[in-house]
């Protein structure tokens, strides 16, 4: 799992470094690694690291001088290699930056696309033969030291990609709107499965790389329910609308009598909000975070999830103390934050009793493109009974939503949605 | 009757077309730069020819147009009126439709538009500041913040740098692209004129829908045409550098479907303004075009951007299946002051899109878009229902060749603007560059979503404008430096 980010100026006197930061910053929820490549007309130039150390010292990237550049953001779990490669020949520059799963390699399609070019096509037309031919659920970008950039949604779409516009003078993509309106941009569109939109400094076009067979387009589940920002829009939807109206679901299959509704933040408070207002309860603040905000589901090493845990979640007594709580969060993975959270409810605070609510599905299989999904081995939901799950957690019950009623919540929306993860089949059919 | 048209672009052949139909069949002459093809066939199915020489010379037009001896001349493009064209026609009794050169300096000087405004206090004015010194002009705009660049005189559409200057954690990026882009502007653009003192202008950015309210006059009258909307940005979705417009779209009537009728009225009420006080200052008299290029804006409502002596391109290419009034009649009127009785009929039930097909390069590398030679299938093109008119190709030895700016623009009505855009768009494959140079257009201009946007943006500002008024802050804006006290900047 990923996020890509790429600034065009329409201008050279335009240094697009400044706008990488931010654009990186601003994906900071979807990877905590980055890597960045600038092009100056001439020759291209790349930087990269943890998003951490970017942030202390931005100098380094400040250095970088490009009028067109385009960037990621890649979690621990995932690695650079296979995602990213550059390639050179005669003068000639090009890198490509893959967020998801190709069938084949990043590398032999930057070889394949240099020998095209080396022929004479355009450079739109060895993209478009190269890529027709390229399986597998990702969205790309490619920079080349002509300053000409390619950016392209594969056909299942599992992953959405915007462009924005910053008046006269620059083309932004972003994997989600979110980068788009930190930049001070506008967002235009959202890029289609199976469309790329090609910019350069004097000609941007769109276009569609041709499919064999029919293939099925849906965007992942988890990017609504957890991975995008709330202020972001994914192919036209809020995300922030659908968090809400899953949590109002919530409220209406919830059995159980509460006090108070508490949210584990961040992504599940528009949940929380949701829940609480279809049962009339009180949704309380019931959590203070300590130091940086991380991402704890997608943290490779499980200290390290739960040193995340333990720092973003230190309950505020007077919420808990005494009271029935219904706790909200996105989504159940391992169970490790809540289990935690629980133990401390309990034992310090006297919470006298804990319902655990869930915003999407049980969780039954990985997945098989690469989104941050872990193996099914450790997915709490894949492994133990309902029954055994409560005692786990330690809980007093736990309400999952089920996969109709994610659907029913999606249905006036318009978007085709992959929920393979929760019905152990992947929906993205045809392609993969 | 003979009329001549000065000009060459794709303005002067939408102009001559439709004068070409006029129940007076005028023959029609064309004194052009080049050979335009569009304007050649237009004038030699009427009788007339198409000649060139020195649109800029005044001496030369006038010989060209000695030769004819016309009942009219209509002067299309404006540096021909800056020049001095009309005023050297109008001085031998010809009746000349185009504005004089100091009428003109309305649009060639945006400073000197500006000053008018402010003077007579006349509404969607915006606050500005201008430099007749270059290193004032630098130190200025490193610290301006919210602002556009523009160069004092009008340079074809070019040199305006609008930057949305919001961000602080952006803010010393832009701050130095503004001052790498004066120096730039100043050497490049503004060092070729002479004819000006005023280097540069800085106005305060404002955000909203642009329209263009193109008016006919005789200098008694003001005839207002249906607004128009033009579409600025190279490529689709919005995105790219400024042209001079790749396309536009016009109905239904006379008002788009995101400005509404008190809007259209507080617009031709500002032209009005403009032209009166106008004819004041110069002490001559306006016939021709005053086009207002406008801005519904958060901060004022109706807001004036620029002002043209003459008809926009391609905005007027819109009008060639939806005026439904013989234009020769009218401008023949215009020149001769006798506009007042004159009703224009515009075709209700039709909106018209117009889109330009461009070579690659336009509109910032034009020298590598020039030269390449043009194919139109003009058959299949009106099979479709739609017209041709050639703007930046010319005839050399029987071939077409780009002149670097927009190639041609396809216009096409209908009654619904989705379907017309649809039907445009077709058409585009019809205009081919034969050595296999990249052209393009916007797919986008007159579809139902980006008209959609177009409203969904309208109904902000005018939430915002309308606000605004309602505390008194259309003619007031009050600034607050704590610990220094309030500023009140009075725009009444």
């Amino acid at each position: 799992m990923g996020g890509l980010v790429g600034v065009v100026a329409f201008d050279e006197l335009w240094s697009v470094s400044k706008f990488m930061y931010y654009g990186l910053l601003a994906s900071h929820n979807r990877g905590d690694n980055y890597i960045v490549v600038l092009s100056n007309g001439r020759d291209l130039k790349s930087v990269g690291g943890d998003i951490t150390h970017l942030l202390l010292n931005k100098d380094s990237l400040d250095q970088l001088e490009g009028y067109v550049g385009i960037g990621g953001v890649y979690s621990q779990v995932d690695r650079l290699d296979g995602k990213y490669t550059h390639l050179s020949d005669n003068g000639y520059e090009l890198s490509l930056l893959v967020d998801g799963y190709v069938d084949g390699s990043v590398l032999d399609i930057g070889r394949r696309l240099l020998k095209l070019v080396n022929l004479g096509y355009k450079l739109v037309e060895a993209f478009v033969e190269v890529i027709k031919g390229v399986r597998g659920v990702y969205s790309l970008l490619l920079i080349n030291n002509k300053s000409e950039v390619i950016a392209y949604r594969s056909v299942p779409g599992l992953t959405p990609l915007h462009l924005g516009g910053y008046g006269f003078d620059l083309a932004l993509i972003a994997t989600e709107s979110v980068p788009i309106n930190i930049l001070g941009g506008e967002l235009r569109s959202a890029v289609k499965p199976g469309e790329y939109v090609y910019i350069s400094p004097d000609l941007v076009t769109v276009g569609e790389v041709p499919t064999d067979g029919v293939v099925n387009h849906a965007i992942c589940a988890f990017e609504y329910i957890y991975m995008a920002r709330h202020d972001s829009v994914l192919d036209g939807i809020d995300v922030y609308s659908i968090r809400k109206s899953l949590g109002e679901e919530l409220g209406r299959r919830f059995k159980y009598d509460v006090d108070v509704v508490v949210g584990v933040p961040e992504t599940a408070i528009p949940y929380a909000l949701g829940f609480a207002k279809v049962l009339g309860k009180d949704l309380e603040y019931g959590f203070i975070s300590t130091g940086v905000k991380v991402r704890t589901a997608i943290k490779g090493d499980p200290l390290e999830r739960l040193i995340g845990i333990q720092l973003k979640l230190n309950p505020v007594r007077y919420v808990f103390s005494g009271r029935r709580v219904a706790i909200v969060d996105d989504s159940l993975v391992r169970g490790l934050t809540v289990k935690s959270v629980i133990q401390i409810l309990r034992n310090k605070l006297g919470v006298k009793e804990v319902h655990v609510v869930i915003g999407s599905p049980k969780l039954i299989t990985n997945c098989p493109y690469g989104k941050e999904i872990p193996p099914k081995d450790e997915l709490l939901t894949a492994n133990l009974s309902d029954e055994l799950a409560v005692k786990y957690v330690e809980a007093d019950s736990i309400t999952w939503l089920s996969v109709d009623e994610v659907s029913k919540v999606f249905s006036s929306s318009g978007v085709n949605l992959c929920t393979g993860c929760f019905l152990g089949g992947c929906l993205v059919r045809g392609w993969s | 009757m003979k009329v001549v048209v000065v000009g060459d672009g794709g303005r002067e052949n939408a102009i001559a077309l439709m004068l070409s139909r006029s129940s007076l069949e005028p023959k029609i002459y064309v004194i052009s730069s080049h050979v335009n093809p569009g304007l050649k066939k237009v004038a030699e199915r009427s009788g007339g020819k198409l000649v060139t020489c020195d649109i800029l010379n005044r001496k030369e037009v006038r010989v060209r147009v000695d030769e004819v001896s016309p009942d009219v001349v209509v002067i299309g493009p404006e540096e021909p009126q800056f020049h001095g064209v009309s005023d050297e026609l109008r001085g031998c009794g010809y009746a000349v439709f185009g504005a004089s050169s100091k009428l003109a300096e309305i649009e060639k000087s945006k400073v000197f538009m500006r000053e008018l405004m402010w003077r007579y206090r006349i509404p969607g004015r915006l606050a500005y500041k201008a430099f007749t010194d270059v290193s004032q002009a630098i130190e200025y705009v490193s610290n301006a913040g919210d602002v556009v660049i523009k160069p004092a005189r009008q340079a074809g559409g070019k040199g305006v740098k609008v930057i949305a200057d919001l961000q602080a954690y952006l803010s010393d990026v832009k701050s130095r692209v503004r001052v790498d882009y004066t120096r730039k502007l100043i050497s490049d653009v503004m060092s070729h004129y002479v004819d000006i003192d005023y280097k540069l202008l800085i106005e305060e950015r404002v955000e909203g829908v642009e329209y263009t309210l193109m008016c006919i006059t005789d200098g008694y009258t003001l005839l207002p045409l249906p607004l128009v909307q033009d579409h600025p940005h190279a490529f689709d979705n919005d995105l790219g550098p400024e042209t001079g417009g790749m396309g536009s779209i016009q109905g239904p009537g006379h008002l788009l479907p995101f400005i509404n009728e008190g809007e259209f009225r507080e617009s031709v009420d500002i032209v009005e303004r403009v032209l009166k006080v106008l004819q004041e200052v110069v002490r001559e008299r306006y016939v021709g075009v005053l086009s207002g290029q406008m801005m519904l804006t958060s901060l004022l409502g109706p807001t004036v951007i620029e002002f043209y002596s003459r008809f926009g391109d391609p905005e007027v290419s819109n009008y060639i299946y939806t005026l439904d009034t013989d234009l020769l009649e009218v401008i023949d009127r215009a020149a001769s002051g006798r506009l007042a009785s004159v009703k224009l009929r515009v075709r209700e039930d039709l909106v018209s899109v117009v889109k330009a097909v461009c070579p690659r390069g336009y509109p910032n590398n034009r020298k590598a878009a020039k030269g390449h030679p043009v194919v139109v299938d003009e058959k299949s093109i009106r099979d479709y229902g739609c017209e041709v008119l050639y703007a930046g190709v010319e005839l050399i030895n029987g071939s077409m060749y780009t002149t670097g700016s927009r190639i041609v623009e396809l216009v096409c009505a209908g009654e619904d603007f989705d379907e017309v855009s649809r039907r445009v768009n077709k058409c585009v494959e019809f205009v081919k560059c034969v050595d296999g140079w990249d052209t393009f257009y916007r797919r986008d201009i007159g579809t139902k979503d980006l008209i959609m946007r177009r409203v969904m943006t309208a109904d902000i500002v005018r939430n915002a404008y309308t606000y605004r008024r309602s505390k008194g802050l259309s003619t007031v804006k009050v600034d607050w430096i704590p610990g220094k006290g309030v500023i009140t900047y009075d725009y009444s």
